[in-house]
């Protein structure tokens, strides 16, 4: 039991000494300084930006949603043409990793026979000219706090090895764990200062005043997957800080230590994530917004070897119909059979706009799954990929997004062609109460359950990344002295 | 007896230092990487180019096909294939109906798309560095729908690249140049002192701020070689083309802003080795001030400028359009009425001229785009305002100097996109002042009414250059490299006399 207590004592005293040496660099102090003030000015301003995007979104919501009430006497067929517009909400964790989300589309039109893509990514009008700069508070905590640490940690073995006093520690009995771990721990616990205006606010807006960034109650589930967050934060850290401490301790000098880390997160961190999507863009490159717009026509309208389907669905139904009722007319049918003649020509549509962005996903597939492959060997992308994912920013969120507007599409059609449909029957729905008919788009985002391998596979990244850091770190490699 | 001794000649001096430099451990792997990854970044970038420059001429030949197929209808010519003087498809000979049926009625010409574009070629600059392509359309489809939907932004991208960033020889020489300049640099003279062998040397006749001069000077022009021969890639591809000139130019302008910032990492080494430290120590001080440089200032120049001035969101612009048109609706008869009364030119249609009340429709819209296009103005306005301050800001960072005036040289620039919006917008006017009179008075199209169709005639946009961006760029790379290399040399100057 003495013999813990004194290990801990040592321990502790490893680290007081190595943080007040860090302590004594001015130059240390200064960047720390900076990079402090740099991620709280970021915050603030990232805050601010959600916030009013927050707010406008909001607007927009009730405004579209009253343009759609609002319609008076219109006909069934022109509102489902004049439609309404969808705006992506921003998730409540999204000041904290941003994400995809500058980079998606927020706006999505919806309106009959034409499924729109989601468009106007807010990153268009940001004017980020130099944008691999570690824009975000996650890309500064994730990105480029591991390149300060880097340069805080590089020398810690390396430096006492070159100025002899590792084997004079050795040789006072401390064994080699608890002079590695009294680095780490110091290290780590700098991380953890730097970082703290991070995971402070995250903290903060958990715990201290849930819900005052939106009108969205903090829900059990954002509680978790914003603990899980600074969790993950925490180790990322923890990760860096064992990486670094074993790289000083297995490389003869300060200075090799130095570069191979540099090199190390220049490679992994800067390098790969544009390296890695560029290379796919030369393999598969996406359609132009023409091309995708041929792939439906084609099957629509008929090409070369085909026919206008809609002449078909036309003819079929007017044929089945009017054998059914037994009339030689569609204007004897006991209803308007361009409304049900819509809903026909709507199902085939969505088939073929299902089809369009099934093909569209599978496009996309090779960036997300470069980027997939780079987490392997990047620690910043599996740590970014699921911090993405637990702030509710990354590509399947946004897809998950997609498709409820989509489902609610169909939905506002089937209801006005319905109505359309019975327009000269005394049941038919007309003005407001058709336009109530059609219920108000509430988002329901998806659970952290649903997330499944998204977010399992970075996190099994991340532990086998620790696990090679520790077993690097816990050789002795005293040879070098 | 020392003073005897003639010093060591430049050119001896110089080839010392290559001799060193070459010898050092990791230079040549180093150096073979960032070639590689040049040769990655132009590759890409020529791949990029080349699929634009094909969806310009796709569509500016869709355009073309569609008009000549128009005015063979108005002359009496029927057969696409001698329209168009070669054989067509079936899809063809269908599109050509369409275009025979649409030829002399202005609402149905005016609303169907690929007639009118608003395009921009790219630049075979676009190459070096690609600026906000990615995020800023290229072509606009100008019809008779609103303004808002013509200039809608609508490109299919990857969020993944867009997160990621372009990788473009551009950045590469803003962010991994300077990194190469101090990777080969920050152990000169300190490396020397750690290994024992500067007082060797300087018992030699080298002065000892003469050899950290060459010792930079040959270590920051070997990493500036490595990126100049990648200029050449636009000239040759624009050999023989009418912009070849401008293109060489900018090219020839590119290469000596690349020369410039290099020789400005090199002056910032000199600062930091003449402070005298251990080569970590030089290492860690340069990574801070290359953090500072190409991440800190810039990103505060964005913030700064997103805080300063606001851009109205698309949100809002998509509310205020559909609350316009709202009211355009409800009051659509009197607007109609009113429309009639103000141009008596115009012929009111007769109702079997115009039996589904289109007119109706087309001054609803008129009056949305009346209400709506000074947002969409002022919105791209206020973005030009944000690019003006990084404009400013670039004076706090030779990174992002070099960037701005990188992406203009390449026509990639915001403030160039803001332009090309800006004359779309233009054009959009003028195609519904041209179109809405006759859309009203729903008359056929003549062949006279072709001549006068308007076009658009910004289309080379992109190989216009912004002389006061780079005359400032310039400027402010050789003020800051002026100003640390002076600070540097006295400093390693007085060093040299105490040695």
């Amino acid at each position: 039991m003495n013999g813990f207590r004194n290990q801990i004592r040592l321990l502790a005293l490893l680290v007081k000494l190595e943080l007040s040496y860090l302590k004594s660099e001015r130059w240390i102090l200064l960047s720390c300084l900076a990079f402090c003030l740099m991620l709280s000015g970021e915050l603030f301003l990232t805050a601010r930006d959600m916030h009013e995007f927050r707010a406008e979104t909001q607007h927009a919501e009730s405004e579209a949603r009253q343009n759609w009430l609002n319609q008076g006497d219109r006909d069934p067929h022109g509102a489902a043409h004049h439609g309404t517009f969808l705006f992506k909400p921003v998730s409540p964790l999204g000041l904290f990793e941003p994400g995809l989300f500058p980079y998606s589309g927020t706006t999505i039109r919806i309106e009959a026979h034409t499924r729109h893509r989601l468009t106007n990514r807010p990153a268009e009008n940001a004017v980020n000219v130099l944008r691999n700069s570690f824009l975000t508070p996650a890309a500064l905590v994730q990105g480029g706090l591991p390149l300060l640490l880097i340069l805080l940690g590089c020398g810690m073995l390396a430096r006492e090895r070159q100025q002899k006093t590792l084997p004079l520690i050795r040789s006072l009995g401390v064994p080699w764990y608890t002079v590695v771990l009294g680095k780490v721990c110091s290290l780590w616990l700098v991380a953890l200062g730097l970082s703290a205006p991070y995971w402070g606010t995250l903290l903060w807006t958990q715990l201290a005043t849930p819900g005052m960034w939106s009108t969205v109650n903090v829900s059990q589930d954002v509680f978790l997957r914003a603990s899980l967050l600074l969790a993950g934060a925490w180790l990322y850290l923890l990760c860096w800080s064992l990486f670094i401490v074993a790289v000083s301790a297995r490389t003869r000098t300060g200075s090799m230590a130095f570069t191979v880390l540099l090199v190390f997160w220049s490679v992994t961190t800067f390098c790969l994530p544009p390296l890695a999507t560029n290379l796919v863009a030369i393999s598969s490159p996406l359609p132009t917004q023409e091309e995708a717009k041929k792939w439906s026509d084609r099957k629509k309208y008929g090409d070369d070897s085909s026919e206008n389907i809609f002449r078909t669905i036309r003819e079929d139904l007017e044929k089945e119909l009017l054998a059914e009722h037994n009339v030689d007319s569609i204007k004897d049918l006991p209803f308007n059979f361009d409304g049900l003649y819509m809903m026909a020509a709507e199902e085939a549509t969505d088939e073929f706009a299902q089809q369009d962005a099934d093909q569209l996903a599978r496009l996309m597939r090779p960036y997300e799954r470069a980027i997939a492959m780079g987490s392997y060997v990047s620690p910043y992308l599996a740590m970014h990929r699921v911090s993405m994912s637990l702030a509710g920013t990354d590509e399947w969120h946004h897809n998950h997004f997609d498709q409820q507007a989509e489902a609610y599409r169909r939905h506002l059609v089937l209801v006005v062609n319905q109505a359309d449909s019975q327009k000269e029957t005394p049941d038919a729905l007309r003005g407001a109460a058709l336009w109530e008919a059609v219920r108000e788009f509430q988002y329901q985002p998806p659970s952290l359950t649903e997330l499944g391998a998204a977010l399992w596979i970075p996190v099994i990244v991340l532990i086998v990344w620790l696990g090679i850091s520790l077993t690097l770190l816990f050789t002795p490699v005293d040879h070098f002295s | 007896m020392a003073a005897s001794v003639s010093p060591l000649s430049s050119r001896s001096l110089l080839s010392l230092a290559f001799w060193g430099f070459w010898k050092s451990p990791g230079t040549r792997w180093l150096s073979l990487v960032f070639v590689i990854l040049l040769a990655v970044a132009s590759f890409s970038g020529y791949k990029t180019y080349q699929r634009r420059l094909s969806v310009i001429e796709q569509a500016a030949t869709l355009a073309q096909t569609n008009r000549t197929l128009q005015v063979a209808s108005l002359k009496g010519i029927e057969d696409p294939e001698a329209a168009l003087g070669r054989p067509v498809t079936k899809q063809e000979r269908g599109r050509a109906r369409i275009q025979r049926m649409i030829a002399t009625l202005p609402t149905s010409l005016a609303y169907s798309g690929g007639n009118f574009n608003a395009l921009l070629t790219p630049s075979p600059m676009m190459i070096l560095s690609s600026g906000v392509s990615d995020l800023w359309p290229d072509r606009f489809t100008i019809t008779a729908h609103s303004q808002r939907k013509n200039l809608q932004r609508e490109d299919i991208a990857s969020p993944w690249q867009l997160e990621a960033g372009v990788w473009d020889v551009t950045t590469l020489v803003v962010y991994l140049l300077p990194l190469v300049i101090v990777a080969f640099t920050y152990n000169v003279l300190a490396d020397d002192r750690e290994r024992g062998t500067l007082a060797l040397m300087l018992s030699n006749p080298i002065r000892l701020d003469h050899w950290v001069l060459a010792n930079l000077l040959v270590r920051s022009l070997s990493a500036i070689v490595l990126v100049l021969p990648f200029a050449l890639i636009p000239v040759c591809l624009a050999y023989g083309s009418d912009q070849f000139q401008t293109v060489a130019t900018s090219s020839l302008l590119w290469a000596l802003l690349v020369a410039v910032y290099g020789l400005f990492w090199m002056t910032v080494s000199l600062f930091v080795v003449s402070l005298g430290r251990s080569s970590l120590n030089n290492g860690i001080v340069l990574v801070v001030f290359w953090f500072v440089l190409v991440a800190v200032v810039p990103n505060s120049v964005a913030e700064f400028s997103q805080a300063r001035q606001p851009v109205m969101s698309q949100q809002e612009l998509i509310t205020s359009e559909r609350a316009f048109r709202e009211k355009a609706e409800r009051d659509g008869k009197a607007l109609k009425e009113r429309y009639y009364q103000q141009h008596p030119e115009v012929k009111r249609p007769s109702h079997e001229q115009d039996q589904y009340n289109q007119t109706h429709w087309d001054v609803v819209r008129l009056e949305t785009d009346r209400q709506t296009q000074p947002l969409i103005r002022k919105s791209l306005a206020q973005v030009n305002a944000r690019y003006g301050i990084h404009q400013w800001g670039m004076a706090g960072s030779p990174a992002l100097a070099c960037k701005l005036a990188f992406d203009d040289l390449s026509g990639t620039s915001v403030g160039q996109h803001v332009e090309f919006c800006l004359r779309a917008s233009e054009f959009d006017e003028e195609f519904k002042t041209f179109f809405q009179p006759r859309m009203m008075s729903r008359e056929e199209l003549t062949l006279e009414d072709y001549d006068q169709m308007p076009a658009f005639q910004h289309q080379t946009l992109a190989f216009e250059r912004d002389a006061t961006m780079q005359g400032t760029a310039l400027l402010v790379l050789l003020l800051w490299t002026l100003v640390v290399g002076t600070v540097g040399y006295r400093r390693i100057q007085r060093r040299a006399h105490t040695a």
